[in-house]
């Protein structure tokens, strides 16, 4: 799949051009929200919990503080932790993937337990103590969900790598003496890494969510707003109670609508790897 | 040993009871036939119910109820009254107590006698978390037969009549459990062999307390039948059930949501006066007593503290975090203890200019990222505050601090931390030295509802290593703190207090930023007939401590099982949309990537879901 390949796959249907403009505006919210926000987002103010108002389009939290403010600084936190907790992801599950899949053997049986482990391990429960476990920071919470989530990858890129180890073209270049870096750098990664690419983009979401989950539990970044940690001040000053919906719905519908449209992304180009998940869908 | 939290809820716990007496209270006369039952709603609920090891408010609220003290406090002044003992005597040199015990019984029938008096003094006295401060000037407690007791002390102590918080528990059952195992493991059998009008008959801890009455009560027979405490998994719970009927009380109402709360139909909320406080308090622990201690010594400048006083506006923080049901304090007395308290000299009112120029003349000067400093001494701070779920104030009140005190260039990083890791960091150790690690910290104090003694005895060097956590040492301070306590003329003692308290806004080993009523609220349609009985007149004294004698007067209430209703349907109803939408498209994915399983598994899934006919059995 060429990078050309990739932009028309993703303008070719309403989901792709969907995704893409949400994504589109989350990232520019995400560099310039700081200066977009129209009050400093930690500034208290005596207007507690008031409803949205021309003065404050999203209304105020339990100290006086602008949400609407907080929901684009906030967006940052969510961006980074999404896609760099991915990119984590990825690069370990394709390593382990290409190692386990290539190599075979011990290597094999030993990676692939891991990954294993990993697999059937509950997830959430393992981030929440490992991030408990460590002081809270951004870079703690990428690497805690990176560390993860990387098993579905590792497991799919397995089973793609160990069926092209014995396609002829990587026999021959096997023949013809190359050795198994060569291999793995210009036959095994360029073969995979539309697989990779499309669960990377998958695994955004699944970062996006779970970082919100921890903010939601307390487990993140305390120095730092972002929509789950939002969601957590909400929820700990008994906005719901309060009927204060404009401090729990903005946040609740941002992260709902980015993991939508990354999504949305992510099923388009395993359909196009995988077109067979398109007619499941169309049947 | 950290009385602070056990003060808190001293204060606290006792705040159930007062609001059981305050209100004759009712019960829902549902569930158990013709005995009403008086319903609690709380967040946090005992961990034990032995008293030796203890630390929680909450379970003052039980033992308060289940047991009786020597001297019991008349709910209309506090003042004393009969309890174990039914009547005393005061040698003329103050300083020989003589009691007469009355005839009592426990709960399984047993009399009570002076051997009980004397083995809870003693041994609840020394070994008892919460309870080894007050007997620290008795000298003996002797027997001279089964209904005297006679209590000698070093100097004149007025707590032995009054103040002496001790519960009195049955020797014949208590005192035959190995010390080892009562200071640490032990759980007592039930039910709660006791002297109250209800005993503990059931303790499912982190559910569900039930207290019967106790058949050899012989006092006024308490209108209701049973008390049940039930236990919630957070504050909005406890104070959504109570909107809803499911309880008849909530002893403890977070200030964010107490005024709403009073708004609902049938619920009425009641805040009574309390001697408790939040502060910001400072590490000044002396280098020679601490060599240990992790601390910015920039804390123990004076003019930086005195410039964080002005720069804090406490009425903001009144506002903000408290929604404004405390006011501002001005210095370590609370308001409360009225025949003591005169404003202090100093009570640094909210002048950020000033403070700045109290800085500026300090020689600490802003850097370049607005911070002040002198030679390389920042006035960068930590500040440890408890968790949100534990204290949303405090929490909310650290906030604001250090946004208030970057306005004048000092900064506090914000941490924070579970209530025992607080504890852990102020108690902290090294070589059998006190070795407190942190710069500052906001929590708070409750004190004794009769005697300002105990709060004034945190700033003693006395208490460096027990209950002091700002390590504050002052010689004429401590030589005041000795007079006062031995002074039996109010005007006087005033008079020394006041020194006392103008020592202290002068040295600041606190910054006290609000004086915090007790919140409370209950169910008009399930408690007719309101009216507290503790501060009768001035009401200038809570009734809380008051024990168990205005639960006495609480009857069943006018109508039970009214269904409140709910205004957050909607909002829960459109969170829940979101999660199952959030869900819904995690599970799509999921199916989306298994390929042809996918058939074969709804199959599955179709004959699992048949119904197997038990879903409608009751549980």
């Amino acid at each position: 799949m060429s990078g050309r390949e990739a932009v028309r796959v993703l303008f070719s249907s309403w989901r792709g051009r969907f995704g893409i403009a949400v994504l589109v505006v989350t990232v520019f919210v995400a560099i310039f929200g700081s200066a977009l926000a129209p009050y400093d987002p930690t500034a208290s103010s005596l207007d507690v919990l008031q409803p949205p108002s021309f003065d404050h389009l999203l209304g105020t939290t339990e100290s006086g503080e602008d949400v609407f403010s907080q929901l684009l600084v906030g967006t940052r936190t969510s961006v980074v932790v999404g896609f760099a907790a991915a990119v984590i992801s990825a690069v370990l599950g394709s390593a382990v993937g290409i190692f386990s899949g290539y190599f075979g053997g011990w290597t094999d049986r030993i990676l692939d337990s891991l990954e294993n482990w990993f697999l059937v391990i509950p997830t959430l429960p393992l981030m929440i103590v490992l991030a408990r476990l460590l002081d809270p920071s951004l870079g703690v919470l990428v690497a805690v969900i990176g560390l993860t989530s990387w098993a579905g990858t590792g497991r799919i890129v397995r089973a793609q790598v160990m069926t092209l180890r014995e396609r002829a073209f990587v026999e021959r270049a096997r023949a013809l003496g190359a050795g198994d870096t060569y291999i793995i750098r210009t036959h095994v990664l360029p073969n995979t890494l539309p697989l990779i690419f499309a669960n990377t983009v998958l695994i955004i979401a699944v970062a996006i969510l779970s970082e919100a989950a921890l903010s939601f539990l307390g487990l993140g970044d305390p120095s730092r707003i972002s929509w789950g940690s939002m969601l957590e001040n909400a929820f700990g000053s008994g906005a719901p109670s309060a009927g204060a919906w404009w401090y729990v719905i903005p946040p609740g519908l941002c992260i709902t609508i980015l993991v939508l449209a990354v999504t949305l992304i992510g099923f388009l180009y395993e359909e196009y790897i995988n077109p067979r998940l398109a007619m499941d869908r169309e049947s | 040993m950290n009385s602070k939290r056990i003060r808190n809820i001293a204060a606290a716990v006792i705040a159930a009871l007062a609001l059981l007496g305050a209100m004759a209270l009712p019960a829902a006369a549902d569930e158990q036939g013709d005995a009403p039952v008086l319903s609690i709603g709380w967040a946090q609920d005992p961990q034990t119910l032995n008293p030796f090891i203890g630390l929680d408010e909450e379970d003052y609220t039980i033992w308060a109820i289940n047991w009786d003290l020597l001297v019991n406090f008349d709910p209309e002044d506090l003042s004393p009254a009969p309890g174990i003992a039914e009547s005393w005597k005061v040698s003329d040199d103050k300083k020989t107590v003589t009691f007469k015990i009355a005839d009592r019984k426990w709960s399984d029938g047993v009399p009570v006698t002076s051997a009980d008096v004397k083995w809870s003094l003693e041994t609840l006295g020394s070994e008892g978390e919460l309870f080894t401060s007050y007997t620290n000037n008795v000298t003996s407690i002797t027997t001279p037969d089964k209904k005297t007791v006679v209590i000698k002390t070093s100097k004149p102590d007025a707590r032995i009549v009054g103040g002496l918080l001790i519960y009195i528990l049955p020797k014949h059952i208590w005192g035959k459990v190995p010390l080892s195992e009562l200071t640490t493991t032990y759980q007592p059998s039930l039910p709660l062999v006791g002297t109250g009008p209800f005993i503990v008959t059931e303790f499912d801890r982190g559910r569900l307390i039930k207290m019967d009455q106790n058949p050899e009560f012989d006092g006024k027979k308490p209108k209701f039948g049973q008390l049940q405490f039930i236990k919630y998994g957070n504050q909005d719970a406890v104070e959504r059930a109570l909107q809803l009927g499911e309880i008849d009380l909530v002893p403890e109402v977070q200030a964010s949501t107490f005024k709403r709360l009073g708004e609902q139909d049938n619920i009425k909320t009641v805040d009574s006066p309390s001697p408790a406080f939040t502060e910001l308090a400072f590490n000044l622990c002396p280098e020679k007593l601490c060599p240990d201690a992790q601390v910015n010594p920039a804390i123990r400048d004076l003019p930086v503290r005195q410039a964080i006083a002005y720069s804090i506006d406490r009425e903001r923080i009144n506002q903000i975090a408290a929604s404004d049901t405390s006011f501002v304090a001005n210095g370590l007395l609370p308001s409360y203890y009225k025949s003591f308290y005169e404003d202090p000299e100093n009570t640094y009112p909210f002048d950020p200019e000033k403070a700045k120029q109290i800085l500026d003349d300090a020689g600490y000067l802003p850097g370049d990222d607005g911070i002040r400093e002198k030679d390389g001494d920042r006035l960068s701070f930590n500040l440890y505050t408890r968790t949100r779920s534990e204290s949303a104030y405090n929490a909310q009140a650290a906030k604001l601090v250090a946004e208030m005190a970057r306005d004048v260039g000092i900064e506090f990083k914000v941490q924070e931390v579970s209530v025992d890791k607080l504890t852990e960091l102020t108690v902290r150790q090294v070589d059998g030295k006190p070795a407190p690690d942190f710069d500052a910290f906001i929590w708070g104090w409750g004190g004794d509802a009769y005697d300002p003694s105990f709060l004034l005895s945190l700033m003693t060097t006395g208490e460096i290593g027990g209950s002091s956590d700002s390590f504050y040492s002052n010689a004429e301070y401590d030589k005041l703190f000795n007079e006062q306590s031995g002074e039996f003329d109010v005007e006087k003692r005033k008079e020394i207090i006041h020194r006392m308290i103008n020592r202290l806004q002068q040295d600041l080993p606190y910054i006290v930023l609000t004086e915090d009523p007790n919140l409370q609220a209950y169910r008009t349609d399930r408690i007719a007939n309101v009216e507290p009985t503790c501060p009768s007149g001035d009401g200038d004294i809570f009734c809380e401590q008051a024990g168990y004698a205005p639960l006495l007067d609480l009857a069943p209430g006018s109508s039970s099982g009214d269904e409140g209703s709910s205004g957050n349907g909607v909002l829960i109803a459109i969170i829940a949309a979101l999660v199952i939408a959030v869900l819904a498209f995690v599970l799509i994915r999921h199916r989306r990537r298994r390929d042809e399983p996918l058939e074969v598994e709804e199959e599955t899934l179709e004959v699992e879901e048949q119904p197997d006919g038990t879903d409608g059995e009751e549980k």
